[in-house]
Formats: structure tokens, C-alpha cells, sequence
């Protein structure tokens, strides 16, 4: 973690170290009063004890950077405003007292204002607190610039020191920055651009605005760099014009002192050494006197009538000190000032000083004019390094909005669906799309079907419209659709190439599907109607037309509720309205389709749903015919109304014949009875016989009336079902049939689930049947039933004579008789009437032979049980 | 008055039933007077022509040319001099429709022939009990 966090921030943990240790020793240094750690050289300028401190906030500053446990904007206040405080001094010329808060400057090195911090330094201090302040992320570029500047005064501030060029590191005549705190304002700012370059890589815009930020303020120090150069040509100037009035000064000198007689002729011609012979003495008086080894003696103050002369001669001020420093002569009344040259008369015995103070070049016009010369280079070259700077920006912007617009372009056309390339004239590609049929193709021929090309060529040739289409096919004979463009001012031209073979494909598929769909709609042999909302109708198929012998002009846009009627007709149209609001099916209805060439019984069926593409309900109807079917059912209808009604009949006739045929033989019954009541005595024995035939016939006679009128009442029974006690049922009939007692019934004591009075009728049929046929005047009777899900079987058996199977049919049928009706009276109805029972219940009668020898009659009836 | 004084008016067109009801009676040696009437309207108008003399009770077939007995009960019930006369039916029909028509216009009884004579002679003997022990209003009163 420790190693990651160095490895990244080391631009900003490496100055800050440097800053910080620098400024804990040079405040140490002022403590201990080590002048080596403050000034490194006794000759230069000391790091003043605010600047140590300001070294210290700076440190602060970039570790913030790193992390956030340091307050940001306190540092950064504490280190703009120290030295803003220092420069509002130097600009008002006051004193807040700041300078010397912290330490006492007692360094013999002078400066302008003792313990001030050079203005320089204060200015680089401000810069860097700016550039690591937290405005920094406010103007970015603005923070860049501040942190080159600092690097820039600083390194001017270096390279002063190294080729001892003075107003490189000192402005004037106050205090000049330390050699050290040069370094750590270098090292600092230096730090702060590194880091600041790092951080500008993340943006795509960043490392030309850092350039550009770095840039300015590193142009505007060399231009102030270039100012130096004059003025130290002028110091230069000044210190060998100096020297050279100095050596003369000397020879004046000498001279006047040869005139005097203390130095021999020609001594002037090397002053120095004549000089060197004198001795300077101290008169009684307190005058300086100089003396030759000939004892004789001048006062130093004769001296200075000459001296001055020369000096005005030559505009110089000047001043002569003795060694103690007393002043014996000067011009015009030359004071002691700080930059002042000194030259040295040595004498025998100590020498004398000759002040000459720093004289300005201000007022010479070649000076004058090398500096106004370098100044205007400079600005020009500023200028033009101003514009090339924001031309070279522009131009980088302008060109990374078009590397970035041609991503853009790029992207948007590899997502076309289309082919796209750029050609030049010659029908060079250029630049193209992944969805180019032929992705290796190199010319806008490879492209097109050779006659195609042809064309295309001719148009980029000599584009005579402003666009080229063609509907064509590619090299492998493919379908497309082709656009040339010519691009303004360019003379390249935009292709779009459309892949037809897909859409093609498409469109068949669904012309196809189409027509499927238009013959099924037309073969049916429905008619089938499209309804709107509304129910209008829109289209119907030909089964449709047909019948109503329209077309579809003719039927477009009727209301269908127009072309039908019938009962149903209303109840139909609601229900369609209803599936117009919700998709759906109706029900089955029959109705009649009116406008058709005749009236036509319809079964007729909607179901709607909601066309995406037309946003609307389509409601299709299906009619069946179903005239057949409807006069099928009416014919069926009448038959089986005719047979009802002719089955009534019967029974009616059935009915009304045996019971009215009944009253005229009940008649001759009364009048053969009284006949033979009141006039037996009177007839032969031949007449009573007579009348004893006519009463056994009348009586045959009721018997079949009786059995005529049970047999057509037989189907019309009660049906209702109950519980039946098989065994009570069967005793109570056999019993009254069997008037002798000497049958004898074999029946399970069981309950069986049936319609008691087809039951009741059933067995008094059949127990009658047995006792009357029977051979013997003895005889059993034999039943048995099983019930379950499939119905109800009853077995009635005998051991009677039974009946031969070729009659098994037969006798089912009304009056049929197997013996003579004089020997057995029967009317051969009985099993007649239980065939009608039976099969008026659904139900089934067999015949057959019982194990006793008798008559078996099988009964099925679907009764199930407990139902 | 004693009950051989009460008339029998039978209202019947078989010409058989009626003598069959005849023969009973004389067989019974029952001596109530009969009037027989061939249907509805002769019986209508031997009563309107007091041809009959009262007391008596009707004993009516409802199976009748020209007026049933349906018809003929309606006419008797609006009639005030003899809506309240004792009528017994005697038919063939066993129609239970009939029946509750019948009952309906106030009759005493209803019987069905049977095609034996038993039957007669119990509706003749039931008869004679009824007007033995049943007492009508007299005549006049």
C-alpha cells in the first residue's frame, strides 16, 4: 500500500520531503545561529526564517494532495497569504512587523529590510499555494501556469547564482531569494507540473492544455531572462570604465603628488608602486598627512580639489576615506550608499579608499537603445510565440474533435444496415463499412455487375446529377440497390450499397403466403365476410358473391346487419358488436342470408381480432348453408308429427273400439241372458245350446275388447320408478290368477329398482299366460332378477309345454294364438302387450326355452340401479 | 208421503240400459214410477211440461244425442223451479274429466256401467235404500 501510494504520488512526496526537511534545518540554522546552514555562502543572501516556514506549508500542501487527513484550505491561506502580507510591505513600503517574528536576523550580510523574505520568493509561494490550493480543480490550467511560473523564477533564480548574475535572483536593491530556497521553489513547482501532467493524461484533452499552461509563463521567464542580458553587458561596462577611471584617478594621483615633490618624475607611470612609498600620518593636529622616505609631507585634503575636478570631468561622484573610514574629500558631497564601488590606493602603511558610488546607465542612449531593442525582440517574439501557441492548440482541438467525429462516423456506418464506402475519382475505395457485400473489395467495380460499373464510373467522372442510383445485382449476381453521392468540395463520393436479396426474399414469401391465403379464402365453400368496426363489410370471398350474386364493389361497405334476417338475426349482430370491443368468438347461429337470389338458411359464426397493421377490429364471418339440413329437419319434424299423430289415432281408435264395441255386446249379452231367464222352459234343447253359444261368444268377445284396450293403454303407462318387493308383488298376482292354489311360485325375497305399473303389468301377463297354457293343473312358476349399472334383467320361467322357437316371433305379435280359442280361451294378446311395455321402456324381450321345460321370457330394461 | 211416491226419470237412449234398469226394478218389486226420457232435451221438456211427477230424482246418462248430459245438467242447475233436484249419474265413461264436470254440477253420485248386470242391480238396490231412508222436501212446499 505504502509502495503503490509512492509509486503514484512520488512527484509530490519526494518535494514535499525535500521542502520539508530543507525548511526544518534553515529554522534550526536561525536557532542555533549556524550562518552556513542559512547562507551556505557568507557572500550570499540567507534564507530568511519566514521563507523556512513557508517551505514547511508547502510541504504540507503537496502531502495533502496525497491524502485528506491535512486541512487543504488552511495551508494554502497560511502559505498565499505570509507572503502576500511580505509584498504588500515592500509595494506600500511599511512594516506589519511579520519579518522578524520568529527569529531575530543577525546575519551581517545585508539585505534591504533585515528577516524580510525576498519578493520573489514571496511571489513563488504565492504561485505554488494557488497551484496546490484546492482552486486548482476550478482552473486547471490557471493552477498549471501558477506552478510553472514558480518553477521559472526559480530556476531564473539558479542559474543567477551560477553565473553570478545578480538581478537573476535579487530585483533590484531588495533583498534577493537564497540559493536554497531557489532549489526547493524549483523542486517544489517542478513536483507540483509532474503531478499535474499526470493527472492531465486522464482527460483527452489534458496534455495540451497542460503544454500550453506549462508553456506561457515559461516563454514569459525567458523573456524576462533576456532582459538580464543588457543590463549585466551594462554592468560589465560599467566595472571595466570603472577600473580604467580608477587607474587614471591614480596616475592624476601620482602626478599631482610628483608636482608636489613627493614622488620622484615618472612615478605616475606606475602609480601603484609610487603610491606604495608613502606613508600616511597623523599630524598633531589630526590631519592626514601622506610622507615620503624624504620626509616630506602634503595633507591628504590637497588631494581633493583634484579628485574632484577629475570626478566632475568624468560625471562621477566620489569620496576619499582614510583606513578608519573618516571621509577626506568628496564630490558633491557623495553619501554612503549601499551599492557603492570602492577603489583601493594602497600606501606603505595601510591604504586609502576611493568610493565611487554605482553610477546609473539610465541616461546613455546606446544602453538606452540595446535594451529598448532586446525589450521589443522579446515582446515580438512573445507575440509570435502567443499566436503560434493558440494556433497549435486550436488546431490540436480542432483536430481531436475530428479524430473523435470520425470514430463516431466510423461507428455509425459499421451499424448501417447498408454497405457504405467512400471513393475517390478514379473509383478507388477508400474508406468503407463491415456491411459491404465484398469486405476484400478494393474498387468501386468489384462492387457492381460490370454494366453497372460502367455507368457509375461515367458518373464519378463527370457527376452530371446530384446523385446516382441503380438497381443492380453484384459480382455473384445478387440483387442491390446502389447510390453514389459526390461529397462538396472533395472529389470523392459517398457509395451506399442496400442488399436486396433478403428483402427480396421476403416480399415472394409473402406474396405467396398472400395468395395461399386469397385462393383458401375464395375455395371455401363458406361464404366469409370481412367486417370492419362498424360492421360494413370490406371484402368477402366468392362462395360470398355467389350467393348474394354481388361483387365486391357492389358489396363493399354494406351493413351487414342488411344482408341477414331470421330470428336469430338481431341476437347474432349483438353478439359480433359485442367482439368488436373484445376479441373473440361468437356462438353458432342460424340465420337467413336475405339478398341472396333466394332466401338461404345460414349457420353463421364471427370471431374478431385486432389488425396491428390497419390499428383497427376485423370482424370475418363464416356462413355455412345449411338449407339441406333445415329441410331434412322439417321433413323429419312433419313425420314424426304424422306419426304421432297417426300412433294416436290408433290408440284412439283402439280405445273407442273397445269400449264402444263394448256397450251393443253387453246388450246382446243382457238380452241372450234374459232370454234364457225368462224363456228357457219354452225353447228346444237345440235353442239353449244356441244361446248358451251366443253367451260364450259374447263373452270371448269382452275378453279380446278387454285385452284390445289393455294392449293400446300398454304404451302409455305410468313410468315412474320405485322400489319393488319382487317376491310380495309376484305372490299377490299369482295368487289371483291361480284360483285353485295349485301353483306354485319360485321367486327371491329380493327389491328391485323399476316402474312398478309396467312391472305389475308385465308379470299379470305373464303369470296369466303360465297358469292358462299350462298342461297340468299343477305348476310352477320361476322368477329371477338381477339389477346393476347396465339395467334390470327378470327371468320368468315354467314348466309348462313352452313354445316352439320357430314361433318365438310370431307371437309377440297382437292376437296371435298357438291352440284352438274354443280350447284355451286367449285372445293372443298377453305377450303381445309385454313386448308394447317392454319397448315403450327401451328395454328388450327374449324368448326361450327354461331348464323346467317351460316358456323362458327374458326381460331387459335399461333401469339401473338405485337410479 | 211414503217413498214409492218418488219418480225415477231416466234419462237414457239405450234402449237395452233402460230396460235393463226396468227389469231390475221389477225383479226388486221395486213400485217407484219411472219416466224415461230418450235424451237431454225430451227430458228437458218433460220437465218443464211437469210430465213428471215430483218428487223425483234423475238418474243421467251423459252420453246423449241432441243435449248430454253435461248440457242438460247445466240447463237443470239454472233452472229455479228444480235447480235442486237429485241427480245420479249412470254412463260408460270413466274419464275422470267427466266425473269432476259432473260432480261439479251438484250430482249425488256417479256410477259406471260394467258390462255385467251386477253392477245394476247394486246401483238399483242403492237407489231403493235412498229414497227409503232419505228425506226429500214435499212437493209444493
Amino acid at each position: 500500500m505504502m509502495i503503490e501510494t509512492m509509486r503514484r504520488q512520488w512527484p509530490l512526496l519526494v518535494p514535499a520531503s525535500c521542502a520539508a526537511l530543507l525548511g526544518l534545518l534553515v529554522m534550526l540554522g536561525w536557532h542555533t545561529h549556524n550562518s552556513t546552514i542559512v547562507q551556505i555562502s557568507p557572500n550570499w543572501v540567507p534564507m530568511q526564517y519566514n521563507t523556512a516556514l513557508c517551505l514547511l506549508f508547502a510541504a504540507g500542501l503537496l502531502l495533502r494532495q496525497t491524502t485528506s487527513a491535512l486541512p487543504n484550505s488552511l495551508l494554502s491561506a497560511a502559505l498565499f497569504l505570509l507572503p502576500c502580507a511580505t509584498l504588500l510591505q515592500y509595494l506600500l513600503q511599511t512594516d506589519f512587523g511579520i519579518d522578524q517574528l520568529f527569529a531575530r536576523h543577525d546575519i551581517l550580510v545585508g539585505t534591504s529590510h533585515p528577516g524580510r523574505m525576498a519578493p520573489n520568493t514571496a511571489l513563488s509561494f504565492m504561485l505554488i499555494a494557488f497551484a496546490a490550493s484546492p482552486l486548482q480543480w476550478r482552473w486547471p490550467a490557471l493552477a498549471t501556469a501558477s506552478a510553472a511560473l514558480a518553477l521559472g523564477l526559480g530556476l531564473l533564480a539558479i542559474v543567477g547564482y551560477i553565473t553570478q548574475l545578480t538581478p537573476a535572483y535579487g530585483w533590484g536593491r531588495f533583498t534577493a531569494m537564497a540559493v536554497h530556497t531557489a532549489l526547493a521553489v524549483s523542486v517544489i513547482s517542478g513536483g507540483l507540473l509532474l503531478h499535474r501532467y499526470r493527472e492531465s493524461q486522464t482527460l483527452p484533452s489534458g496534455p495540451l492544455h497542460w503544454q500550453i499552461a506549462c508553456g506561457l509563463p515559461l516563454i514569459a521567464v525567458v523573456f524576462l531572462a533576456i532582459q538580464l542580458v543588457p543590463i549585466r553587458n551594462g554592468e560589465i561596462w560599467l566595472a571595466q570604465q570603472s577600473a580604467q577611471d580608477v587607474q587614471r584617478l591614480k596616475q592624476r594621483i601620482a602626478l599631482f603628488l610628483e608636482s608636489h615633490e613627493l614622488l620622484p618624475q615618472g612615478a605616475h607611470q606606475d602609480p601603484d608602486a609610487a603610491l606604495r612609498t608613502l606613508q600616511l600620518l597623523r599630524t598633531n593636529d589630526g590631519q592626514d598627512v601622506l610622507s615620503n622616505s624624504q620626509r616630506r609631507s602634503l595633507s591628504v585634503s590637497r588631494l581633493a580639489p583634484m579628485i574632484e575636478a577629475l570626478c566632475e570631468d568624468q560625471g562621477y561622484r566620489c569620496a576619499l576615506l582614510n583606513p578608519a573610514g573618516t571621509m577626506l574629500a568628496d564630490t558633491r558631497h557623495a553619501t554612503d550608499g549601499a551599492h557603492t564601488k570602492t577603489a583601493r590606493l594602497p600606501l606603505a602603511n595601510g591604504e586609502l579608499q576611493l568610493r565611487m558610488p554605482h553610477v546609473s546607465l539610465t541616461g546613455n542612449p546606446l544602453y538606452n537603445g540595446t535594451r529598448t531593442f532586446v525589450l521589443a525582440l522579446s515582446l515580438l517574439v512573445l507575440a509570435g510565440m502567443f499566436f503560434l501557441f493558440r494556433s497549435i492548440y486550436r488546431r490540436t482541438q480542432a483536430e481531436a474533435k475530428a479524430a473523435h467525429l470520425y470514430v463516431s462516423f466510423k461507428q455509425a456506418i459499421d451499424t448501417f444496415s447498408e454497405g457504405f464506402a467512400i471513393i475517390d475519382h478514379t473509383g478507388k475505395i477508400k474508406d468503407k463499412n463491415k456491411r459491404l457485400h465484398d469486405p476484400d473489395a478494393g474498387l468501386l467495380a468489384d462492387l457492381l455487375a460490370a454494366h453497372t460499373a460502367i455507368d457509375a464510373l461515367d458518373y464519378i467522372n463527370a457527376p452530371s446529377e446530384a446523385e446516382f442510383t441503380a438497381r443492380t445485382t453484384d459480382r455473384k449476381d445478387s440483387p442491390i440497390a446502389v447510390h453514389i453521392a459526390p461529397i462538396p468540395n472533395t472529389r470523392e463520393f459517398v457509395v451506399l450499397i442496400a442488399d436486396l436479396y433478403e428483402s427480396v426474399g421476403q416480399l415472394k414469401a409473402i406474396e405467396h403466403q398472400q395468395a395461399l391465403i386469397n385462393s383458401a379464402f375464395d375455395a371455401s365453400t363458406n361464404g366469409i365476410f370481412v367486417l370492419d368496426g362498424q360492421l360494413r363489410v370490406l371484402q368477402a370471398n366468392q362462395t360470398a358473391y355467389d350467393w348474394l350474386q354481388m361483387t365486391q364493389e357492389t358489396i363493399h361497405g354494406k351493413k351487414f346487419d342488411q344482408l341477414i334476417s331470421g330470428q336469430n338475426a338481431r341476437n347474432f349482430i349483438n353478439e359480433i358488436t359485442t367482439i368488436t370491443n373484445q376479441r373473440g368468438i361468437t356462438n353458432d347461429y342460424d340465420i337467413v342470408l336475405t339478398r341472396s337470389a333466394r332466401p338461404s338458411w345460414m349457420q353463421a359464426r364471427a370471431a374478431s381480432r385486432f389488425s396491428s397493421e390497419s390499428k383497427s377490429i376485423l370482424i370475418t364471418v363464416s356462413c355455412t348453408c345449411i338449407d339441406s339440413q333445415k329441410a331434412l329437419v322439417e321433413q323429419l319434424n312433419k313425420t314424426i308429427t304424422q306419426l304421432a299423430k297417426s300412433n294416436e289415432e290408433l290408440d284412439q281408435f283402439a280405445f273407442v273400439a273397445s269400449h264402444d264395441l263394448k256397450s251393443p255386446l253387453v246388450g246382446i249379452k243382457n238380452i241372450s241372458d234374459w232370454l234364457e231367464e225368462d224363456f228357457s222352459a219354452l225353447l228346444p234343447e237345440e235353442g239353449r245350446n244356441q244361446i248358451a253359444l251366443i253367451r260364450a261368444r259374447c263373452k270371448r268377445m269382452m275378453v279380446l275388447l278387454d285385452d284390445l284396450l289393455h294392449y293400446s293403454r300398454a304404451g302409455r303407462l305410468n313410468k315412474d320408478v320405485e322400489d319393488i318387493a319382487l317376491h310380495e308383488l309376484a305372490g299377490d298376482i299369482v295368487s289371483m290368477y291361480d284360483i285353485q292354489q295349485t301353483f306354485t311360485l319360485h321367486c327371491p325375497d329380493i327389491t328391485v329398482f323399476a316402474p312398478r305399473v309396467p312391472i305389475e303389468t308385465l308379470l299379470r301377463n305373464l303369470v296369466n299366460n303360465s297358469i292358462k297354457h299350462h298342461t297340468h293343473k299343477k305348476g310352477n312358476i320361476y322368477i329371477e332378477a338381477t339389477q346393476d349399472d347396465a339395467g334390470l334383467v327378470l327371468y320368468f320361467g315354467d314348466d309348462g309345454c313352452g313354445i316352439p322357437e320357430t314361433y318365438f316371433d310370431k307371437v309377440l305379435r297382437p292376437f296371435t294364438t298357438l291352440t284352438p280359442k274354443d280350447k284355451t280361451e286367449g285372445s293372443g294378446m298377453g305377450l303381445a302387450i309385454i313386448a308394447k311395455v317392454v319397448d315403450s321402456l327401451d328395454g328388450t324381450v327374449t324368448l326361450g326355452k327354461a331348464e323346467q321345460g317351460g316358456l323362458l321370457v327374458t326381460i331387459w330394461l335399461p333401469t339401473k340401479k338405485g337410479e | 208421503m211414503s217413498n214409492t211416491d218418488i219418480t225415477l226419470l231416466l234419462i237414457e237412449d239405450d234402449d237395452v240400459d233402460a230396460m235393463t234398469i226396468e227389469r231390475s226394478f221389477r225383479k226388486q218389486r221395486i213400485g217407484n214410477k219411472i219416466v224415461r226420457a230418450d235424451d237431454g232435451e225430451a227430458a228437458l221438456e218433460l220437465i218443464a211440461n211437469n210430465l213428471v211427477p215430483k218428487p223425483f230424482i234423475i238418474l243421467l246418462d251423459l252420453n246423449l244425442p241432441k243435449i248430454s248430459g253435461h248440457e242438460f245438467l247445466d240447463t237443470l242447475r239454472k233452472d229455479p223451479a228444480n235447480k235442486d233436484a237429485v241427480v245420479f249419474v249412470l254412463t260408460t265413461s270413466s274419464d275422470e274429466q267427466d266425473m269432476l264436470k259432473a260432480y261439479e254440477k251438484f250430482i249425488a253420485g256417479y256410477f259406471v256401467k260394467s258390462e255385467s248386470g251386477e253392477q245394476f242391480m247394486k246401483l238399483i238396490g242403492m237407489l231403493d235404500g235412498f229414497w227409503r231412508i232419505v228425506k226429500m222436501p214435499e212437493p209444493g212446499e
